[in-house]
């Protein structure tokens, strides 16, 4: 979905630190610009996120560039920050593609994407604990009324993961924002509880 | 035209996976008060709530995959089948964890 992208994602990632580290260079000896410049991207980096927002309203991108802002500038910490500058600068330059997502809510989809990672991660070894306490607790009649018990009980790690993919295949077609809606309701019905209460009752 | 035929089946065991957890709930709901009468006890409202939300849970959730799935392709609508159950589990785990079933009684 995002293969072409992808490459758009990682080196807005990799320029923001290329661009902290260094002075800011010509675009020809590096291997990171294809389909962007990064000309464009030296300006934001060098302006603060204010005049980088008010950037993005003056651009063509404008509506999508400051919900998919706001909505991450909320959901990830400082961590994209940098990252965001200089995202925002091209997407200036993608505005002759605007169906596809601007680098923004990439970076901010692969966030929320490891987070619902760590989610399942935090669900498996909760279900193996609790599973070892079933096996003390019952013996495991054996009756296919238990077989499917456990099935069911084994799906529960994968509910995190089930649901981002299931959000972004199924509102594939509809705006940015309610996407990001969807994902973040996700968040707190996923969230594993029992990491914040220690072993329950 | 047999592909659809399986898709179907396959949708119908899941959406079985759905009704057992809900008779399991209601199984649940009978059995506990009688458990709480041999001892004396009761169900208090917190425990009514509870169990009536273990058993409503996975029929909304049910309600939800198959309305969003309406007008869907029929991976999607598996997709949806698959995440509903896991969700439910993963809920149904949290509330039976968390909640101390004493709190049930009295």
């Amino acid at each position: 979905m995002c293969c072409s992208h992808a490459r758009g994602m990682f080196s807005a990632a990799q320029v923001s630190l290329f661009l902290m580290t260094e002075k800011p260079a010509s675009g020809s000896g590096t291997s990171f610009g294809e389909g962007w410049s990064i000309e464009e991207a030296v300006k934001p980096a060098a302006t603060s996120q204010e005049g980088e927002q008010q950037q993005v309203i003056a651009s063509g991108q404008g509506q999508q560039g400051v919900d998919a802002a706001g909505v991450s500038a909320e959901a990830v910490g400082s961590d994209a920050a940098s990252a965001e500058p200089a995202a925002d600068g091209t997407s200036a330059a993608s505005a002759s593609k605007p169906a596809q997502l601007s680098n923004t809510a990439l970076v901010a989809l692969g966030l929320l994407g490891g987070v619902y990672l760590i989610y399942s991660w935090v669900w498996l070894s909760w279900t193996k604990f609790y599973a070892d306490q079933y096996k003390q607790v019952a013996q495991g009649s054996g009756t296919v009324g238990a077989v499917l018990d456990q099935i069911i009980f084994w799906t529960a790690p994968a509910a995190p993961l089930l649901w981002f993919v299931t959000v972004l295949i199924l509102a594939r077609k509809k705006k940015v924002r309610v996407r990001f809606v969807w994902l973040l309701v996700g968040l707190v019905v996923t969230l594993p509880y029992q990491f914040f209460a220690g072993v329950g009752a | 035209m047999v592909a659809r035929i399986f898709a179907w089946i396959v949708w119908v065991l899941l959406a079985g996976l759905f009704v057992e957890v809900t008779v399991n709930a209601v199984g649940n709901a009978v059995q506990l008060p009688q458990m709480a009468a041999s001892l004396g006890l009761g169900i208090n409202a917190l425990g009514w709530f509870w169990l009536a939300a273990q058993i409503a849970l996975p029929l909304v959730v049910l309600l939800v995959a198959v309305i969003l799935g309406w007008r869907r392709g029929m991976a999607a609508r598996l997709l949806l089948l698959v995440a509903g159950i896991s969700l439910v589990a993963a809920v149904q785990l949290e509330i039976t964890q968390l909640v101390p079933a004493i709190s049930f009684l009295g």
